[in-house]
């Protein structure tokens, strides 16, 4: 059963990616990513990381793809597709990049995993919540600090970026 | 009850809070220009950072469970940093319009002084990304913060599509790292691993990701045109600041890497290195605005500094951070001098727009002379000392192929650097600049420095190869 | 199901998300790319966190989640003043700067 979940839901990802990457409208490709990340919480869900997938759900579907619908729309774009499709000259690099990962891909699938041991497909438990609060505030303390100083600077950033040019205040 | 953490040593941050509350205090300063208070708080505040350096050094304050060590090395490079920042401010004052010289400005120029204070202390994979991410999120927007010039926006948008990519990079080897050894700590590397066949796709895509910030191939095409779009004082800054922090992050994966993790790094290292000379000198020559020369030039610096870097075990740490100062005080020169002979121009500088320069400002061309002396690397300007260190490091380490590639280079690089001496002092009535502003300026002011320092490490190079020796103690011991 | 299927269909993903980022024009399309490179990204992680090491590794894909959503935050916003200036997205259009 969860098995053929996988198989389904590598798929879909795989599908909903190559998507994003060949739609001509920037609004499609927007579209698509939502799959994408729908996908990837379900992913994780098989992954028993509950909270992960929540976020997954809160954060980039709830927020990080509004954002860029919003910008899509607010720009227009779909009225004027980007042409050409293609940045020109670049899909023979592009071709070997995705070669690569395929055979990456695909050695990893059919490696045989080192002598049973943690690679078999023995699972930690999944960790609960508790736990991973206590270790976000004790002994990653200083990383989570510095996500908010990251914020704080993206803050500031934004607003110079997307203000009119003329307007100060 | 769990029990609550106790390495809370905020004491090993202290340039770091300075910078941020400074940030912070600048976002609520109104007003532009030269009235403004904008500059003199962000100057006073790098300034009391610089006092706090001294403070801590020699004392290897290590805070949060091992993910900031503060030691000498890291303190030195923010010394560079902090120095490198205030003739920022100087090329700031002269080069920005009035109306942009504001808060806003300086205090993104000091969020990315805390993410390359947070990167060059770091002891952790993720505290290192963060700090690089804090870096990369000012520094894009700084590019584009002229956005009426149609060419800072289109630098600046390069700039954070390549930077993000490289990010990515940076993360898909994080996390091949915490895959094989599971613990993202730069300590772990020397761990037995769990899983050791992923350790050398780990380091080459750590050293590419950071690659990005020292502007070596494969993500070095950004450097030109981000340094002709941003406003030139930003240029200045990120021709040398981004360059420092990610050169002691790599001193310090270099040294704590080993086993098969090590190899591909080297491998890693030598690659960068020999393509970085090819593309940076060739290109370069090819070049006829000033600007654009001297980021193909910086391509071609980091490329020299990099064969220091797999010849650790020769004294490559002490010959890197001594390169990474006198790149410092010749690069910042050179931008500086650029800064001042491009100001209130619109359009870029080019190289025949100089002709004459001897004539009508003897003592900036003079200094622009000794820069381009000192970068192609010829004695007594500490350019030459620089360059002999590092690739006598590279010779006792057996890395002969890639130091003869640099000599050739090198000797490349002669044509130029020397051909901005011969148009300045060989040929007579450029048009292109007129009006230069009499009297010292600040900016002046910072140039002279700069020229007394690349010619005084020149003349003592063995004191400074002391001192930056002596700020990488262990690296240059235990490897 | 093991290890190997999640890690493979990582770099899978991240190749994929690689490879637009390279062939496509448009800068809004490329920032999705990067989104897709990082989701890959987060989801290597969390199959180490499950098959090896337990909770650690959730903790590193939050923080890879709030500076991607920054990114992208910042990335939009210079695709916005980008637009007001050139009035175009294609990356191939946008070069005044050259040599």
């Amino acid at each position: 059963m969860e098995t053929a979940i996988f198989w389904g839901l590598s798929f879909c990802a795989v599908a909903a990616a190559l998507a994003v990457v060949f739609l001509r409208q920037a609004v499609n490709g927007v579209m698509s990513l939502l799959a994408l990340m729908l996908v990837m919480a379900g992913l994780y869900l098989l992954l028993g990381a509950q909270l992960v997938a929540l976020f997954q759900l809160i954060v980039y579907a709830g927020a990080v793809l509004v954002l860029f619908v919003l910008v899509v729309m607010l720009l227009n774009l779909e009225r004027k597709p980007a042409r050409p499709l293609l940045y020109p000259g670049k899909p023979a690099v592009a071709s070997l990049l995705a070669l690569c990962g395929a055979g990456f891909a695909a050695i990893l699938r059919w490696a045989p995993p080192p002598g049973g041991g943690p690679m078999g497909g023995a699972v930690k438990p999944a960790p609960p919540i508790e736990q991973l609060a206590i270790d976000l505030f004790t002994e990653r303390l200083l990383i989570f600090e510095l996500t908010s100083v990251l914020l704080l600077a993206a803050a500031v950033g934004a607003i110079v970026m997307s203000r009119k040019a003329g307007d100060l205040s | 009850m769990a029990p609550i953490f106790q390495d809370v040593n905020l004491y090993c941050l202290l340039p770091e809070l300075v910078l941020l509350t400074g940030a912070v205090v600048l976002l609520f300063v109104r007003g532009a220009g030269r009235g403004s208070a904008a500059l003199p708080v962000a100057a006073t505040t790098v300034i009391v950072a610089l006092a706090a350096v001294p403070l801590l050094w020699g004392e290897r304050a290590v805070g949060f469970g091992g993910m900031i060590v503060k030691d000498n090395g890291a303190l030195l490079a923010q010394a560079l940093l902090l120095i490198t920042a205030l003739v920022s401010f100087a090329a700031a004052a002269d080069a920005l319009p009035e109306r942009k010289n504001n808060g806003e400005y300086y205090s993104l120029l000091l969020f990315s002084l805390v993410g390359m204070g947070i990167m060059t202390a770091a002891g952790d994979l993720l505290v290192i990304f963060l700090g690089m991410e804090i870096l990369a999120l000012s520094l894009y927007v700084l590019v584009g913060f002229l956005k009426v010039v149609r060419a800072g926006m289109e630098g600046a948008v390069k700039y954070f599509l390549l930077g993000s990519v490289a990010s990515a990079v940076f993360l898909l080897g994080l996390a091949l790292t915490y895959g094989a050894t599971g613990s993202t700590q730069l300590v772990a590397f020397t761990a037995p691993a769990t899983m050791p066949a992923l350790l050398p796709a780990a380091a080459v895509l750590l050293v590419v990701g950071l690659g990005f910030k020292i502007a070596a191939p494969p993500f070095h095409m950004w450097a030109p045109d981000v340094y002709e779009g941003a406003p030139i004082s930003v240029a200045t800054y990120i021709s040398v600041a981004p360059k420092i922090a990610a050169f002691v992050v790599l001193l310090r994966l270099a040294g704590e890497s080993a086993g098969p993790g090590r190899e591909a790094l080297t491998g890693a290292f030598v690659f960068m290195s020999v393509a970085g000379m090819a593309v940076g000198n060739l290109a370069a020559l090819r070049q006829t605005s000033l600007v654009r020369m001297l980021a193909y030039s910086g391509i071609a610096q980091a490329a020299y500094i990099l064969i220091g870097l797999p010849a650790l075990s020769a004294g490559g740490a002490a010959a890197v951070s001594f390169y990474l100062l006198v790149y410092m005080f010749m690069n910042l020169g050179a931008f500086a001098s650029l800064a001042h002979l491009s100001r209130r121009r619109t359009g870029t500088l080019r190289i025949d727009d100089l002709a004459g320069l001897a004539s009508r400002a003897p003592g900036h061309a003079f200094a622009l002379a000794v820069f381009m002396i000192a970068l192609t690397g010829i004695p007594p300007t500490g350019g030459f000392f620089a360059k002999f260190y590092v690739f006598k490091a590279g010779i006792q380490a057996g890395y002969l192929g890639v130091v003869l590639v640099a000599v050739v280079a090198t000797v490349v690089s002669c044509f130029y650097y020397l051909r901005v001496v011969m148009v300045m002092y060989g040929e007579e009535g450029g048009a292109g600049l007129r009006g230069l502003p009499a009297g010292v300026t600040m900016l002046g002011a910072a140039i002279g420095v700069m020229v007394v320092m690349t010619i005084l490490t020149g003349i003592l190079p063995e004191r400074f190869l002391q001192a930056a020796s002596a700020a990488f103690p262990l690296l240059a011991a235990g490897m | 199901m093991t290890l190997y299927h999640f890690l493979g269909l990582g770099l899978l993903l991240f190749a994929i998300g690689a490879a637009g980022f390279v062939i496509r024009n448009n800068a809004v399309v490329l920032l999705l790319c990067i989104e897709i490179m990082l989701n890959a990204v987060n989801l290597i992680l969390a199959s180490f966190a499950r098959y090896l090491y337990g909770a650690e590794g959730q903790i590193f894909i939050f923080i890879i989640m709030t500076v991607a959503a920054a990114e992208a935050a910042v990335g939009l916003g210079i695709v916005i003043a980008l637009h007001r200036g050139h009035g175009t997205l294609a990356m191939n259009r946008i070069k005044d700067l050259k040599g």
